[in-house]
């Protein structure tokens, strides 16, 4: 990736955001378990291997929440953007607590018996819905998320292959949904959990429709170009280093960048993983993407080598004092 | 890099804008906050798995006589109807095989609930030892037809419900429920009045004999069951068709 070099400060950043996801699992994990078993006792107490269970599903619930959030919250306010920046390394501790609930769940429930583990936990003999198959489902799609998260699998896959594969999370959380509906709700007697599965699907959901909402409106604001050509703004309104984004009335969005006093402008949508280059800024002579870093010649479109990445360029020209860029893509700046 | 304190943007390589770290050291400490009050929030909305027993330490004795059908039993000399199984998801069929009807001395751990017991029996030879010389000394009280009943409640494998795990019944046991029930374990009817007070019945077929493999079916969920309830002497024993037992929806 286009900031190899710079791996030492990097992982640092990793580091600390790694250390305080693992830390909040700890904590939840740790009021969980050591309440229950500190505190429920008599007719209240829970098997350990059960109270372990049910803090790690709850916890993988938890966590997927939080890493479905980011997204939405990073485009409302740039403030969020650390949270995102490494947000795979929450996904996939987010499979991983996951994974040590399956793994719990078949271990107890499915073990000492006559039937395979794995089958009697998945496939129970039943007549109401399979939620354990529903757990189960969601567990494998977050296994390929995580397996798949890696850089090199999105330049293998192809950036749109790689989104397609990981928008499956949204299936992932549908089935989740099903998996404590018609399993934990059925036999829990408190509303409680009811309650918070709803208020934790209508954050969900009340976050993108605003992030998009407010993206909707941004678009429908978009400039028509006159004669193929798309009217920015002042030109002087896009100060030296900084960039802006304008929008087109199609959707198109452009990224319009100052360096060394001259105006270029390229695509807004980043190579890596589509971020908002129009909100990024000039670092070390490149146009920076505010997610995860990738940089871009402001003139060129093309990342400084050894990188390959590189977003198509727009032509410039102030009429004026208004800057104008050209709708078509790929005219010398 | 010395950046202006107003700048905003944040990058992933780069030291941590003022700003973004201003609000991180609120944020973060929330969120974990809220994720320990989230936690304690669901742990103390947890329902009671309710009053059981499960001895453990050394193993214990008990006489009576055996009962192989429709499920394992001690009618003990104290009076009591005592349910046995194996240690694990397995009922106890293949080791009292042959022994019914004989006086038998029993070593293993007792789970108990609300006056419902079940036996663990010890794994060896020694662990079941036939006190009597005699085949058939002690013939099968005759069962009492108390006439067909539509009872509502939940199958139980009788072993986790009445102990080997807390809760042993409900929808997030119902796997390990069709794993006991399938694997010889008792299928238990457990109905409760008003006051809460249960009732346990033997769930067997039409004619009285094990229904481990289509009861497993039904674990873990409220069903409506119609069939005609027995008195085995110390025991109830709903004698059941599959056509006998519905769904219901949660909280019926
Ligand atoms: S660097 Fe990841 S989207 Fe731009």
């Amino acid at each position: 990736m286009s900031v190899g070099y710079r791996l030492v400060q990097w992982n640092r950043h990793k580091r600390v955001y790694d250390a305080i996801a693992i830390g909040a699992v700890a904590i939840y994990v740790g009021v969980f378990v050591g309440g229950g078993l500190l505190l429920l006792r008599g007719d209240r107490a829970v098997s350990a291997p059960i109270l372990a269970m049910r803090a790690l599903g709850t916890c993988a619930i938890v966590l997927l929440h939080i890493v479905l959030c980011i997204g939405p919250l990073a485009r409302i306010s740039p403030l969020f953007a650390p949270l995102l920046y490494n947000r795979r390394h929450l996904g996939v501790l987010t499979f991983l607590v996951a994974l040590l609930h399956a793994t719990l769940a078949i271990g107890f429930y499915g073990a000492f018996g006559e039937r395979n583990p794995i089958a009697a936990v998945v496939n129970p003999a039943r007549s109401a819905p399979p939620y354990e198959a529903f757990g189960f489902g969601a567990l494998l799609i977050l296994f390929v998320m995580a397996a798949t998260s890696h850089d090199f699998w999105l330049k293998n896959l192809s950036p749109r292959v790689w989104k397609a594969i990981h928008l499956a999370v949204i299936g992932a959380y549908a089935l989740v949904v099903m998996h404590v509906a018609w399993g934990a709700l059925q036999s829990e007697a408190s509303p409680v959990y009811t309650i918070l599965l709803l208020a934790g699907a209508a954050t969900v959901c009340g976050l993108h429709l605003f992030a998009g909402w407010r993206e909707t409106l941004r678009d429908l604001r978009g400039v028509r170009p006159i004669d193929g050509w798309i009217d920015a703004g002042p030109a002087d309104a896009v100060t030296e280093g900084r960039a802006a984004v304008v929008t087109v009335h199609n959707g198109e969005r452009i990224a319009l960048v100052r360096h060394e006093g001259r105006l270029c402008a390229m695509s807004n949508v980043c190579a890596h993983q589509g971020g908002p280059l129009g909100e990024g800024r000039v670092i070390d002579g490149c146009l920076t993407c505010p997610w995860h870093g990738y940089q871009y010649g402001p003139c060129s479109g093309g990342s400084p080598p050894p990188f390959t990445e590189r977003v198509p360029t727009h032509r410039v020209r102030i009429e004026n004092g208004r800057a104008k860029i050209e709708a078509a893509e790929g005219g010398e700046p | 890099m010395t950046e202006p304190r107003e700048d905003r943007l944040y990058v992933g390589y780069l030291p941590l804008p003022w700003g973004h770290s201003r609000f991180l050291r609120v944020f973060i400490p929330c969120t974990l906050w809220a994720m320990a009050l989230l936690a304690a929030l669901m742990l103390w909305s947890m329902r009671a798995p309710g009053p059981t027993l499960w001895e453990t330490g050394d193993a214990r004795e008990w006489r009576g006589v055996l009962r192989e059908r429709p499920y394992p039993l001690l009618e003990a000399d104290d009076g009591a109807a005592i349910l046995l199984v194996e240690l694990g998801k397995r009922g106890a069929q293949q080791r009292v095989a042959g022994l019914d009807g004989r006086r038998v001395r029993i070593r293993g751990w007792l789970l108990e609930r609300e006056g419902r017991r079940i036996v663990e029996i010890d794994e060896g030879d020694s662990a079941i030892e036939v006190d009597d010389a005699a085949l058939g000394a002690h013939p099968r009280p005759t069962p009492r037809s108390l006439g067909t009943v539509t009872l509502r409640g939940e199958i139980m494998d009788a072993k986790c419900y009445l102990g080997a795990m807390r809760p042993g019944d409900g929808m997030g046991h119902r796997a390990c429920a069709a794993l006991c029930v399938g694997g010889g374990i008792p299928p238990m009817l457990v109905t409760r009045d008003s006051a809460g007070r249960p009732s346990f019945h033997l769930v067997t077929g039409a004619a009285g004999e094990p229904v481990n493999a289509w009861a497993a079916a039904w674990v873990g969920e409220p069903v409506e069951v119609t069939g005609e309830a027995i008195d085995l002497g110390g025991v109830s024993a709903l004698r059941v068709t599959p056509s006998g037992v519905r769904r219901l929806g949660a909280g019926q």
